[in-house]
C-alpha cells in the first residue's frame, strides 16, 4: 500500500539526512526516484478495499483514487526541484523529508474514517507544511509567513476540535460508519449542526476557503516556490477529499449546511477573484485564484449528490494539473527561486515559446475556457449544483468565471504582448522538463475533450463514497 | 450526579471564547499562541464532558492526542518566534507586515 | 446540589477568572502564571469528570511542560516587560463581539438541545482501562502522533539551530 511505501521512504530520507553531506544534485535524484516510484505503487493499489484498525481506516476506491492523485502531485512537485535555489543546500534532504511526510499524512487522511485519525493525520500534514514554509534562503518573509501559517492553522485546528467535541457529544461515536447511521436523524439538533460546521472549519483552512483563507497570499508569497506549488496543488486535493468525505456524512439531508456552504462558496469565489485583479506578484495572484477555486469546488461538494462529489473529484485532479503547470512555468522563469512579478513575465513568448504556451493553456484551464479540462470540471460541478436547484449560485459562479478571465488574461498578455525593458536571455529547458510540459499541455486539452476515462474514475470513486 | 452536560459545555464554550479573544485581539505573538492553547484546552474539557455523557472513552483518548499536538505546536511556534525575534528584535505583531493580509 | 456539583462550579469559576486575568495581563510572565492556575483547575475538572489519567497528564504536559516552555522562551527573549499598548477600543471590540456571539450560540445549544440537560453520572476511567482502550482501538492514531512528534522534533531543531549558527558569522539577512 502506498502509505507504507511513503513511510519507508520517509524513514530512508530521515536516515540519509542525518548521515550524508548535502549535495543538491544527488539529493534531488534520490527524491525524484522516491517520488517517481511512489506513483506506480499508488496506481497498483487502486483496487484494494477493506477496513483496518478497528474501522478507523478505510481503503476504498475513493481513497485510492485520491492517493494516486496525491502521489502524482508529489512527484510533479519534486520534479520542480531540479535547482532548488530557494532552499539552502544543507536543508535539502529535510525539505524532501518534509514533503514526503506531508504526502504520507495526506494519504492517511484520505483513508481515515474516524474523527481522531482524521485530526491526527491532518495535523501531521499541516505541521510538515508549517516547517517547510520558513525553510527558504534569504527571505525574511519566509519566517513571517511560517508564523502566520502556523497561528492561523492551529487556530483553525482548535475550532475544528471544538466542533468534533460538539459532534461527539451528540453522536456517541467518532467512527464514520456509525456516524452515518446516526447523523441524518440528529442533524436537526443545533449542537450537531454547529458541531459539524465548526469541524469543517479545519478543512476550510486547508482548502483556503473563506473565512479561513487569509493565510494563502502571504504564505504563497513567503514560501519557496516549490513549497508554494506543493501547498497550492497537493494540499488542496487532500483537503477536497476529506471535505467531501465528511460532508457526505450527512447523507443528502443537510439543507441547512448546504445553505451555509453556498454562502461560503460565493464569498470565496468573489473575494478570490476580485482580489486577484490587483495583484502584481504571481504567487499572490495564484493564491487568490486558489481561494476562488476553493469556492468552485465547494459548489460540487455542496450539491450533496453523487454527481456533485464526482464533479469535485474530477475538478480536484484538473485543478492539480492546471495549477501545477502555472507553478512549473513560474519556477522555471524565476530560476533563482525569487518571487515572480507578473511584469517579469514580459517577453516570455520569445524567451521560451513552450513555457508561454503552457502558461496560457494552464491559465485558460483555470478560467474554465473550453476545450480545456478546467472547462469540463466546471461543467460537471455546475450541472450537479443545478440539479439540486442552486440556480443563483451557478449564476454567480459564472459571473465569477468572467471576472477571473480578466486577470488570467492580464498574465497571458504580459507573457505574450509585453516587451521587457532589457533583453532577457532565452530560457533553456532540459529535456525532461520539455517533455513534462508537453505532456501537461496535452493532458489539459485532451482530458477536456475526451474526459471519459477520468470521469469513470471520478464516478467510481464517488460511488464508493456514497454507497460504502 | 454531577452537573448537566450543558453546563460543562458552557464552561468549555466560555473558555473557548476567551481563547479566541486572546488570539484575535492581542498583538504579541506569544500571547496569540497562548490563546490557541486556551482554545485547545477548552476543546479538551468539552471532550471529557462528552465522554462522560455517553460513558465512553473515545473522548478521553481525543484529549490525550490534543495535548500531544498542543505540545508539538508550542515547540514549533516558539521556535519560529525565536527565529523571527532574532531577525527583527521584537515579537510585536505589527512589525510583521512584510506580507499584507 | 451534590458536593460534586458545588466543586464543579467553584472550579469553573476559578478557571474562567484565571483565564480572563491571563488574557488581559500586559506582563507576559503574569499571564502565563495565571494560565497555569487555570490549567490546574482544568486538571481537577478532568478528575471530577472521571478522567484521572488525563488530569495527571494535564498537569504534567500542559501546565508542566508547555507552560514552562513558554516561560523559558519568554525569559530568554526578555520580552516579559515589553510595553504593550493597552487595547484600543476599536481593536478590542470585534473579537469581544465575536466572543459574545459565540457564547450566546453555545448557551443556546447547551440549554435548548435535549442532550444538554443530561446530567452527567459520576464515573471514572482507570488508567489501565484507558491504556488498554487506547492501544486497542486507536493504535493507528498513536503511531501517527509519534511520527508527528518525531518530525516536529527534527523541524524545531532545525528552525532553532540554523539561525543560531549563522549569527557569529555575521548576518547578511541570510538563512
Amino acid at each position: 500500500m502506498p502509505e507504507l511505501y511513503y513511510l519507508g521512504a520517509a524513514g530512508i530520507l530521515l536516515l540519509l539526512s542525518m548521515v550524508l553531506q548535502p549535495n543538491a544534485r544527488r539529493d534531488f535524484f534520490i527524491a525524484l526516484f522516491v517520488a517517481a516510484f511512489g506513483v506506480p505503487v499508488a496506481v497498483a493499489s487502486v483496487k484494494l478495499s477493506g477496513t483496518l484498525f478497528a474501522e478507523a481506516y478505510r481503503v476504498d476506491l475513493f481513497s485510492q483514487v485520491f492517493k494516486v492523485i496525491l502521489a502524482g502531485g508529489f512527484f510533479l512537485v519534486v520534479s520542480l526541484c531540479t535547482e532548488l535555489e530557494g532552499v539552502e543546500e544543507r536543508h535539502h534532504l529535510e525539505f524532501y523529508l518534509l514533503l514526503t511526510t506531508s504526502t504520507l499524512a495526506m494519504m492517511l487522511l484520505v483513508s481515515s474514517v474516524e474523527l481522531l485519525t482524521i485530526f491526527v493525520a491532518l495535523e501531521l500534514s499541516s505541521y510538515s507544511l508549517y516547517l517547510l514554509v520558513p525553510l527558504r534562503r534569504g527571505y525574511d518573509t519566509a519566517v513571517e509567513a511560517g508564523i502566520k501559517y502556523l497561528l492561523v492553522g492551529t487556530s483553525a485546528s482548535a475550532v475544528m476540535l471544538f466542533g468534533f467535541a460538539c459532534l461527539y457529544g451528540v453522536i456517541r461515536t467518532t467512527r464514520f460508519p456509525e456516524i452515518i447511521q446516526v447523523l441524518p436523524a440528529v442533524i436537526g439538533q443545533p449542537l450537531a449542526t454547529i458541531g459539524l460546521f465548526l469541524a469543517l472549519c479545519g478543512f476550510f483552512f486547508k482548502l483556503a476557503l473563506f473565512p479561513f483563507h487569509f493565510w494563502a497570499p502571504g504564505v504563497y508569497q513567503g514560501a519557496a516556490n516549490q513549497v508554494a506549488a506543493y501547498i497550492a496543488t497537493t494540499s488542496k486535493v487532500a483537503a477536497i477529499a476529506i471535505l467531501t468525505r465528511v460532508v457526505s456524512l450527512c447523507g443528502g439531508n443537510g439543507e441547512y449546511m448546504a445553505k451555509v456552504l453556498v454562502a461560503l462558496s460565493i464569498a470565496s469565489m468573489t473575494l478570490g477573484n476580485l482580489a486577484a485583479i490587483r495583484q502584481r506578484d504571481m504567487k499572490r495572484l495564484l493564491a487568490y485564484s486558489t481561494i476562488a477555486h476553493a469556492g468552485y469546488v465547494l459548489i460540487g461538494i455542496l450539491s450533496l449528490s453523487q454527481g456533485g462529489y464526482a464533479g469535485a473529484i474530477f475538478y480536484s485532479l484538473a485543478y492539480l494539473i492546471m495549477k501545477f503547470t502555472c507553478f512549473l512555468v513560474l519556477v522555471k522563469v524565476a530560476y533563482d527561486g525569487s518571487d515572480l512579478q507578473v511584469a517579469q513575465l514580459a517577453g516570455l513568448h520569445r524567451r521560451s515559446p513552450l513555457l508561454a504556451m503552457a502558461l496560457m493553456v494552464g491559465l485558460f484551464g483555470l478560467a474554465g475556457i473550453p476545450p480545456t479540462v478546467g472547462f469540463t470540471g466546471k461543467l460537471l460541478v455546475f450541472t450537479a449544483a443545478m440539479e439540486r436547484g442552486h440556480f443563483a449560485l451557478v449564476l454567480i459562479a459564472m459571473i465569477n468565471v468572467v471576472i477571473s478571465l480578466y486577470y488570467y488574461l492580464l498574465v497571458v498578455r504580459a507573457a505574450y504582448l509585453l516587451e521587457p525593458d532589457e533583453d532577457l536571455p532565452r530560457i533553456r529547458l532540459s529535456v525532461p522538463v520539455t517533455l513534462l510540459l508537453w505532456v501537461l499541455v496535452l493532458v489539459m486539452v485532451a482530458a477536456g475533450i475526451f474526459p471519459t476515462y477520468l470521469l469513470q474514475a471520478a464516478d467510481g470513486a464517488a460511488r464508493a463514497l456514497v454507497g460504502g | 450526579m454531577i452537573v448537566p452536560y450543558g453546563h460543562v459545555l458552557m464552561l468549555a464554550g466560555m473558555l473557548f471564547a476567551l481563547g479566541v479573544v486572546c488570539t484575535v485581539a492581542r498583538r504579541n505573538l506569544v500571547m496569540i499562541l497562548l490563546g490557541v492553547e486556551i482554545m485547545l484546552n477548552a476543546a479538551g474539557i468539552a471532550f471529557v464532558a462528552a465522554a462522560l455523557r455517553w460513558q465512553r472513552l473515545e473522548g478521553q483518548a481525543f484529549v490525550l492526542f490534543i495535548m500531544a499536538i498542543a505540545a508539538a505546536e508550542v515547540s514549533v511556534g516558539l521556535a519560529l518566534i525565536i527565529r523571527a525575534y532574532r531577525r527583527t528584535g521584537s515579537v510585536d505583531e505589527d512589525t510583521y507586515d512584510l506580507l499584507k493580509w | 446540589m451534590t458536593l460534586y456539583a458545588v466543586i464543579f462550579y467553584v472550579l469553573a469559576a476559578v478557571i474562567l477568572v484565571a483565564t480572563l486575568l491571563a488574557i488581559t495581563r500586559r506582563n507576559l510572565v503574569h499571564a502565563v502564571v495565571y494560565l497555569i492556575i487555570s490549567f490546574f483547575g482544568t486538571a481537577m475538572v478532568y478528575y471530577l469528570l472521571g478522567a484521572p489519567f488525563l488530569a495527571a497528564l494535564e498537569v504534567i504536559i500542559y501546565a508542566g511542560a508547555i507552560m514552562v516552555l513558554f516561560l523559558f522562551i519568554i525569559m530568554m527573549l526578555r520580552v516579559e516587560k515589553m510595553a504593550e499598548r493597552p487595547f484600543s477600543l476599536g481593536q478590542l471590540l470585534p473579537p469581544v463581539f465575536l466572543g459574545l456571539v459565540f457564547l450566546e450560540l453555545v448557551g443556546l445549544l447547551a440549554f435548548t438541545d435535549p442532550g444538554g440537560r443530561v446530567v452527567l453520572e459520576a464515573a471514572t476511567a482507570s488508567p489501565r482501562t484507558f491504556g488498554r482502550f487506547l492501544f486497542q482501538r486507536y493504535w493507528l492514531a498513536v503511531e501517527i502522533v509519534s511520527f508527528l512528534l518525531l518530525i516536529v522534533l527534527i523541524g524545531a531543531l532545525f528552525l532553532g539551530r540554523a539561525s543560531g549558527r549563522r549569527r557569529p558569522e555575521g548576518t547578511e539577512g541570510d538563512s
